[in-house]
């Protein structure tokens, strides 16, 4: 991680009057967002944004913070300011606290997975590379040894949904699955927390092999045989927490 | 003889201030115009100092959840969905979504989408509907204008499902689409026939008013094959 020597502009005096420290951090994040500054960059110290942007410590450090609430940079004593990659995390924030204030209903969210869903696998089996299908038998290759763990197959369950996801070679449905994809699990693992042992070892099992047959249709890049199975994948967990 | 110590957690004072005020405007009970007490007002009720308040207030500002008004004192002005569609605009931006890949997500999902729309809508929806087709049928002769105008006409489709989310993801797209560097992949726009492309656009009204939900999605999947994107150059991506 190298200091990015940046031209940052001496902030001028020009109307509307804005304060000097949203100046400030408007020039930092406009080159984060355009990507001048990557993820993993570091920032100048302090006392070189203060030369730069001609104003003074409390000013550079209120913008330095503002860009910490928004999630755009994390501060640490040791290492500095370094550009965060932008997470969905504000999003799913967001989101979580629009269903606390019905909003938005997790009907709402689940009824855009639903849709998304087939179209994100069907585009995996036509645009899956073949690093996309290494990450992912890694994943299924993880599951089949922690069956017996139900949260850990669950959450690699998940990764195994983000990596397919990711194949798919969309941002945007890419973006859209990831979002949502929090309130599927909660509602899945809510239903769950009423199974017993044996029985969260056999779904977990499940799962995976559906996964696997998934993954296969995928390899295949069999859109439609990818897009049936994972019909019946979702069918099947449904039957097994309708019956609980 | 074990001893479980947990670990200790200290918050700075002022995201302690923050998020109490946070979890009241989150939880309604302070509502967008509502103004919040004064610094020292506050300073008392949180037993804090007057730095620690004012950085608080400082972080909720920059938050958008208040806004400081002329001659003192601070509202709340939290708009909840125009705080998602920022943020989901900013990951758009950040994550270099392309063009392309939104218009591909659109073609593939709206006609699923529009069956919602079918079961949803009011009479209200179609009378906003009608509107932006008949503004369409005025733009035939400029397809950039019409462009514009027939997403607008589609993020109106979407609202109509009264979905909030589908509405804020839609409409995001469409201001992501038309933003000014974009405007530059304008000039590959490809439309076959506009005259064919608005009829299929005034059809699907009709399919909505008919109630019937095939032929109203195979007539948005005629939508997006008539309008197409050459693909744009990748050196951006």
């Amino acid at each position: 991680m190298k200091d990015k020597c940046l031209a940052f502009q001496q902030e001028t005096a020009s109307p509307p009057p804005q304060k000097a420290s949203v100046a400030i951090y408007e020039q930092i994040r406009s080159k984060i967002l355009s990507g001048e500054l990557k993820p993993g960059d570091k920032l100048p110290p302090e006392r070189d944004l203060i030369e730069m942007f001609q104003r003074s410590r409390p000013t550079v450090r209120e913008a330095l913070r503002m860009l910490e609430n928004k999630n755009y940079v994390t501060i640490s004593r040791g290492k500095g300011t370094i550009v965060n990659k932008l997470s969905t995390d504000e999003v799913e924030r967001t989101l979580s606290n629009l269903v606390r204030l019905s909003l938005v209903s997790v009907d709402n969210i689940l009824d855009i997975r639903n849709v998304c869903e087939p179209l994100s696998i069907s585009l995996a089996a036509q645009n899956r590379t073949d690093q996309d299908i290494r990450v992912m038998k890694d994943i299924l290759s993880y599951g089949e040894g922690i069956t017996s763990d139900f949260e850990r197959s669950m959450e690699n369950g998940n990764r195994f949904n983000g990596a397919m996801a990711r194949s798919s070679h969309n941002e945007m449905l890419y973006l859209i699955m990831r979002i949502t994809s929090k309130f599927s699990n909660e509602k899945m693992l809510a239903s769950a927390a009423k199974m017993s042992e044996e029985e969260k070892t056999q779904l977990a099992k499940n799962i995976l092999k559906q996964h696997f047959g998934l993954f296969e249709a995928i390899v295949q890049r069999d859109s439609e045989k990818a897009v049936q199975r994972n019909n019946e994948h979702i069918q099947s967990i449904a039957n097994a927490l309708y019956h609980v | 003889m074990a001893m479980n110590f947990t670990p200790v957690e200290t918050k700075k004072a002022n995201e302690y201030v923050f998020e109490q005020i946070e979890n009241l405007i989150l939880s309604g009970q302070l509502k967008p115009g509502d103004k919040l007490p004064s610094e020292r007002d506050l300073m008392e009720i949180y037993k804090r100092s007057h730095p620690t308040i004012r950085e608080a207030l400082r972080m909720l500002e920059s938050s958008n959840y208040i806004r400081v008004i002329p001659g003192g004192g601070a509202e709340v002005c939290y708009n909840s969905t125009e705080g998602i569609q920022e943020s989901i605009g900013e990951l758009l931006e950040f994550r270099r979504v392309s063009i392309t890949d939104i218009y591909l997500f659109a073609k593939l999902a709206e006609p699923e989408f529009i069956k919602q729309t079918i079961q949803h809508y009011t009479w209200e929806d179609l009378v906003s509907l009608e509107e932006l087709c008949e503004a369409m049928e005025n733009s035939t002769d400029d397809a950039v204008d019409y462009t514009i105008k027939m997403f607008t006409f589609h993020v109106e489709l979407m609202k109509a499902t009264h979905n909030p989310l589908l509405y804020v993801f839609w409409n995001t797209m469409e201001r992501f689409w038309t933003s000014e560097k974009l405007q530059r992949d304008f000039g590959s726009i490809q439309i076959q026939d506009i005259r064919l492309l608005q009829a299929a656009n005034r059809d699907i009204l009709d399919a909505i008013r008919k109630e019937e939900p095939e032929r109203a999605a195979s007539l948005v999947r005629v939508c997006w094959e008539n309008w197409q994107m050459a693909e744009p150059d990748k050196e951006d991506r």
